[in-house]
């Protein structure tokens, strides 16, 4: 086993294992924390796999930013901190069928299939190489994502602004 | 002879990691002297020849402390939150480069710890995840005052990381790379607060709310919230609090000499110190506008935040795209 | 990037440019009346747009789309049903809300994620289109933020929409990790490739890619949402989910599924074939126990989608000109039928109930007339477009050979009759005595273009199909 796998399982491991916590925990303030671990360790994976870009853009938007939102609105539920316990079984069935369908395509698609063997070449896509590449094949993808980050702001934005409304139609229904 | 530049690499860390930490320690001191000046006082002058041992005895005093852990808090996550505040700021200076070059006994030694070409983006990482510190300190504690501290710290850190990653797009798109290295190199000409005035002010304003300092220190506001979201703390663990926000103050002075006054790039005298030297200056400018402004309301600072400096920061890149474009 | 690229996206940018001066103009001087403006002038620009390149070669624009006849005619018909929405709007939400020019804003952000999903031509751009159509969806669904069924329905699909987005990511990772790309007509030679042998993994993967298309399209059992959704969410919205959402998703099922022989590929066509089925017969039986319009509409639009299946699996030379021409029929139809309750509702609630239609015909006889003519259609009642679709429909299905899905076709049309004619016998009743009937001044004239244009259609496709039937034609060859 080389250094390289090595790092590739250990990373894997830490990564299963933090988001099986984050999803099991009841606390969410600690589940969220395990889901940051495990956006850490796929950025970790990331960058093994030769892409620091999105490593880094992994950890600025996920772990830093998402989550941190996530946090923010948590921090202020007030969470019983003494019931550790497993959700009611109603709850875990559906997840662990669907938990088994996906192993067993996980499984499938190790050993499986006839492309599992080849080994994939160690590249590295550089900050420089990456962005021209998106910005020459895929700019009109680019340009979409755009407006759906766009429309996503103008609906949050519409959605949050209930003050402005209230007064408004308050002043529009005293007279 | 990966082993040398194993070794090499361990000496590098060391000493940046030593340095680190000596020129914290001292800058609270140089703090609390200039500040003490700046209000007409004399400041710690009983430990040493003017308050010299000062620091020294301070850090006893921390170490020597009782560790205390509330009855109700979140045992782990308190013991873990200034841990994080700390790493993350230590670990930023990874990317610092402090020199070119050295040859010795024929090996050349990079004068950087790691020269990332996702260097700006991995200080960016690092400062995005130094806000679980501040937040979870304040949440862990199960305290109302270090609770509304760690969630104003959050909000407060998540609103100037844009305006401070925006500041340095124009810096990348001068630069070319996201390297450090790279970006000290594009200054062999003239440093890039000549052409990028905004941006320097930008980030160092930017820069100040991220380190939590008057008159951005809202989530540790005194006089409301006790000490916000490190109140709960005490002994080596408040320490860890305060050795991260001075470690800080230093790594976003010497990211302010990398990305806009030239780097180690200096006459005469050694890189080293010339970047020491443009680090320290920021610092106590810092200090300096402690001593002179007061504090923010919480509105005040969001709108500074959201509706003066990211536009400004967005206008900028559009105006320098323009200018490199044409 | 070249000029071709960008004559071929002609629509695409005037919508993009109409949205950008759409948003502008909202952030400078709010004025309701200069967004409509704004909003139909970037539409009808698009549309012009469409018609001024749609005769053009087809043409890839990088790997993610394709601009060919039939990418032109959904888009044709998306911007059409979009600006149908807005005018049906205008009068709708000057009183509803406070401030609604973002309405305007997100319908032609919708509208674009709907035309990129009909031009799609690679799986990134199918998953890209779907959300900006779905994200839209969400807040014009809970527009009306003073109801609480608005709201309600916009976090709903929220839910829903994220849990089949997710279904849909999972299969076209699955179908990446076997065919090693996500052009659409990779993944069809593959498919076509592998016959009956189609790998587990590919299989599973073209399973949940289903499921995606099945949620946004309301093929049971994947129509839980549709019912609450529609009757929730305030009308323009209902009609725009109705038929933009619908047309869009129909569109890539062509692209996705139309290359796929399914003589070759059983278990595509019985999962198809099933979802047919059962929406058939359970959009009809559930809409037979509804006593609010919209929820029977909602039903009869998951029946409706069945019947497309019908059409789509014939599989015969007939089959994608018979499933556009049916959507066709069905756009004009519903937009139609909202176009009514629209035109109907308060400020306060939409018109849903029963007791609101009752004696329709005698306070406004005119637009009882065009909500049966509406109804008639969506039953299939010769002389209008509905008719048509589902002639077509079942012609194609007889020569695809498909005869169980043709009868029942035929059979549960049948049943739904009685829902759509308890509809217009409470419109033909005397009206009840202390019912306050909505004001006449309810009707602008904007509903009432969108209205006469609606009827006019149904009744011109309707009794004669010739012309886009030809078109229709010229554009599946």
């Amino acid at each position: 086993m080389t250094l390289y796998s090595l790092l590739f399982y250990l990373l894997a491991i830490i990564i299963l294992a933090s988001t099986v916590m984050a999803v099991t925990r009841r606390n969410l303030v600690h589940a969220i924390i395990y889901l940051v671990v495990s956006f850490f360790g796929s950025a970790m994976l990331f960058y093994l796999l030769g892409a620091p870009f999105l490593a880094a853009i992994e950890v600025i938007i996920y772990a830093g930013a998402i989550m941190i939102l996530f946090l923010f609105i948590v921090m202020m539920i007030d969470v019983d901190r003494h019931k550790e316990r497993l959700f009611p079984i109603r709850q875990c069935l559906p997840a662990i069928i669907f938990g088994l369908v996906y192993a067993a395509v996980g499984l499938m698609v190790t050993f499986g299939h006839s492309g599992s063997k080849a080994s994939m070449p160690i590249a590295v896509a550089t900050p420089n190489a990456f962005g021209r590449f998106v910005f020459e094949h895929h700019w009109l993808a680019v340009e979409i994502v755009s407006l759906l980050l766009l429309v996503a702001l103008i609906g949050a934005l519409y959605l949050g602004r209930l003050k402005i409304e209230k007064s408004a139609a308050a002043g529009k229904e005293t007279p | 002879m990966w082993i040398f530049g194993f070794i090499a690499l361990l000496v590098k860390i060391g000493l940046v990691l030593g340095g680190l930490l000596f020129v914290a320690a001292y800058l609270v001191w140089v703090e609390r002297k200039l500040l003490a000046r700046l209000q007409v006082r004399l400041g710690p002058n009983r430990a040493g020849k003017f308050g010299l041992l000062q620091p020294i005895a301070d850090s006893i005093k921390l170490l020597t402390k009782e560790d205390i852990v509330p009855e109700a808090a979140d045992r782990v996550l308190f013991l873990i939150a200034p841990a994080i505040v700390a790493v993350t700021a230590l670990l930023m200076f990874a990317v610092v480069p402090f020199g070119t070059e050295l040859l010795i006994a024929g090996q050349v030694i990079p004068l950087v710890v790691s020269d990332l070409n996702v260097g700006l983006l991995y200080v960016f990482a690092l400062s995005s995840l130094g806000v679980y510190g501040v937040a979870l300190g304040g949440w862990a504690s199960n305290s109302k005052f270090a609770l509304l501290g760690g969630i104003r710290g959050a909000a407060q850190m998540i609103s100037y990381e844009l305006a401070l990653g925006l500041s340095l797009v124009p810096v990348v798109m001068l630069a070319r790379s996201f390297s450090l290295v790279e970006i000290v190199n594009a200054q062999a000409d003239y440093p890039f607060v000549l052409v990028q005035p905004v941006s320097f002010i930008i980030f160092f304003i930017a820069a100040m709310a991220e380190s939590k300092r008057i008159p951005f220190d809202l989530p540790e506001a005194e006089n409301e919230l006790g000490a916000g979201y490190h109140m709960e703390y005490s002994g080596m663990r408040f320490g860890l609090f305060f050795l991260g926000e001075y470690v800080h103050m230093q790594i976003l002075g010497a990211l302010l000499a990398v990305f806009f006054l030239g780097g180690w790039r200096g006459p005469l005298l050694p890189p080293v110190v010339w970047l020491t030297i443009k680090m320290i200056l920021a610092a106590l400018v810092m200090v300096w506008i402690r001593g002179t402004l007061p504090r923010l309301r919480y509105d005040q600072l969001m709108v500074i935040g959201w509706k003066v400096l990211i536009p400004a920061a967005l206008i900028n890149i559009v105006i320098t795209g323009a200018f490199i474009v044409y | 990037m070249q000029t071709a690229d960008f004559t071929a996206l002609t629509p695409l940018l005037l919508l993009a440019a109409a949205i950008a001066a759409v948003m502008l103009q909202i952030a400078l001087k709010r004025s309701h009346i200069l967004t409509i403006v704004l909003t139909l002038a970037g539409l009808i620009a698009a549309m012009l747009g469409v018609l001024a390149v749609g005769d053009m070669p087809a043409r890839q624009v990088t790997p993610l789309v394709t601009m060919d006849r039939l990418a032109f005619f959904f888009i044709g018909l998306i911007l059409t049903a979009t600006a149908a929405t807005a005018l049906l709007g205008c009068r709708y939400w000057e009183h509803a809300v406070g401030q609604c020019e973002e309405y305007y804003l997100l319908l032609l952000v919708a509208a674009l994620g709907a035309c990129v999903l009909a031009a799609a031509h690679h799986f990134a751009a199918f998953f890209i289109g779907l959300e900006i159509l779905s994200i839209s969806l969400f807040t014009l669904m809970a527009f009306a933020r003073r109801r609480m069924a608005s709201v309600e329905a916009g976090l709903k699909y929220l839910v829903l929409a994220g849990i089949s987005s997710a279904f849909l990511l999972f299969g076209i990772a699955l179908i990446y990790a076997d065919v090693g790309s996500l052009a659409f007509p990779i993944w069809t030679a593959r498919l076509q490739a592998a016959g009956e042998t189609v790998s587990p993994l590919l299989l599973i993967g073209m399973g949940m890619t289903v499921i995606g298309v099945g949620f946004k399209l309301a093929l049971v059992p994947f129509h839980m949402w549709t019912a609450d959704i529609y009757q929730g969410a305030p009308a323009p919205t209902t009609a725009f989910v109705a038929t933009v959402s619908k047309s869009a998703m129909v569109a890539l099922l062509l692209r996705l599924f139309a290359p796929v022989d399914f003589t070759a590929e059983p278990a595509l066509f019985w999962t198809l074939a099933i979802l047919a089925f059962a929406s058939m017969i359970v959009g009809n039986i559930l809409a037979l126990r509804q006593d609010s319009v919209k929820r029977i509409l909602a039903y009869s639009s998951i029946a409706h989608m069945g019947y497309l299946l019908v059409a789509f699996l014939s599989g015969g030379p007939a089959a994608i000109a018979a499933t556009v021409f049916y959507i066709t029929a069905y756009t004009i139809t519903v937009l139609g039928a909202f176009g009514v309750v629209t035109v109907l509702s308060r400020t306060d609630a939409d018109a849903d109930s029963m007791s609101d239609f009752q004696g329709l015909f005698f306070s406004h006889p005119w637009l009882a007339g065009v909500f049966m003519a509406m109804l008639l259609s969506l039953a299939g009642i010769p002389l209008t477009a509905g008719f048509i679709g589902k002639f077509y429909a079942i012609t194609a299905g007889a020569q695809g050979g498909i005869w169980w899905l043709i009868i029942t076709l035929v059979l549960t049309s049948a049943a739904s009759l009685f829902y759509y004619l308890r509809i217009v016998v409470a419109m033909f009743s005397p009206p009840l005595e202390n019912k306050t009937q909505p004001p006449a001044a309810g009707i602008s004239y904007s509903g009432g273009l969108v209205l006469t244009v609606m009827t006019v259609l149904l009744i011109w496709v309707g009794s004669a199909p010739g012309p886009l039937i030809d078109l229709i034609g010229r554009i599946t060859q």
